[in-house]
């Protein structure tokens, strides 16, 4: 079964952006409506420094979790 | 699983998930692996507890991840101005070599919000509700947490799990390329993801029709990968071979992430 067809007919879903040190914010419902905005940030593992946020796969597993 | 129980006339009073992320050899291109407990409250049989069982393991959040069930195709679009189709892959087509660090060990714990659920005049279930989702996770010099929401309920109340999932995927997109593509002097400065993501025929009631029933739900997606510089600069064949790296791509395009899955009456 396939479910859904009009691929990018619409404005993104979704958007994730490097915003600098380590760090990603991704923004859930971009579009005018009411789903959304609700953003997220998430940091890249690295052997430097502590990340601000859990690593992405972790909002993957959470929003598993929901 | 509520709004399964719901629609089976399960007793079903309350649910929590946790997951372990355990950080696995990269010879399984992901990286990572996540063990399932599901526990159950209520007055449940055996039966009842099998059906519950089995539409957690076909939850459409979980298939994407553990069945590959999402079905994408990439843009790519440099910020000079070009743009080119990446898919298909080669078959022949390496991943790009370059440091990833591991994804940390760590727990993600789901809790139901009970009181989230939402009726309508005669008493039917209309929205399932929420779940604070708990996140714990390793960093380099102490333990760290954060805490999201996320579910079903009225427009405008909180992201889908879907979306939560999704959002996960992007940014672990951005994070695999600005470790692995060659930037020029300004880094990873401009590097952005998008999702096109069709809404899904029959919404959340037909995603958990097919859990119950222990059906595969397919999505078509476009991802659109926009990236500094220029194709000269970075090459197609080099964001494909970037791409063959990220974790939660992969683990997208292949499932295979689920270690183990338990359900239990609590």
């Amino acid at each position: 079964m396939v479910e859904g067809t009009n691929i990018g007919q619409a404005p993104p879903n979704i958007v994730a952006r490097y915003v600098g040190n380590e760090t990603i914010n991704a923004t859930i419902g971009v579009a005018p409506g009411p789903t959304g905005p609700w953003s997220y940030i998430t940091g890249v593992p690295n052997s430097d420094l502590d990340v601000v946020a859990p690593p992405p796969a972790y909002l993957s597993v959470a929003g598993w979790a929901a | 699983m509520v709004g399964v129980a719901y629609r089976g006339k399960i007793a079903l009073d309350d649910i929590t998930v946790e997951f372990k992320v355990e950080p696995l050899d990269t010879s399984n291109g992901m990286g990572f692996g996540v063990r399932e407990v599901v526990t159950l409250e209520g007055q449940i049989s055996e039966s009842e507890r099998v059906r519950l069982e089995r539409a957690s393991n076909f939850c459409p959040v979980g298939q994407s991840m553990s069945k590959g069930s999402i079905e994408f195709e990439d843009e790519i679009r440099w910020s000079s101005g070009e743009t080119a189709l990446a898919f298909p892959v080669p078959d022949d087509h390496q991943p790009l070599t370059g440091n990833i660090p591991a994804i940390p060990e760590g727990t993600v714990s789901g809790m139901y919000l009970l009181d989230t659920k939402e009726r309508d005049e005669s008493g039917a279930m209309i929205h399932e509700g929420e779940a604070k989702v708990s996140i714990r996770y390793g960093n380099l010099t102490r333990p760290s947490r954060s805490v999201v929401v996320g579910g079903h309920s009225s427009d405008g109340m909180v992201p889908g799990p879907f979306p939560l999932a999704h959002s996960g995927w992007l940014s672990s997109t951005v994070s695999t390329l600005s470790r692995l593509l060659p930037f020029g002097a300004a880094g990873a400065e401009g590097l952005m993801v998008e999702l096109f993501m069709p809404t899904s025929p029959g919404g959340p009631a037909a995603s958990q029709s097919n859990a119950a029933e222990g059906i595969i739900g397919y999505r078509q997606v476009k991802r659109r990968i926009t990236v500094p510089g220029t194709p000269s600069e970075i090459p197609l064949g080099t964001i494909q071979a970037a791409l063959l790296r990220d974790p939660m791509s992969i683990t997208y395009k292949n499932g295979g992430v689920l270690l183990s899955h338990d359900v239990v009456v609590g």
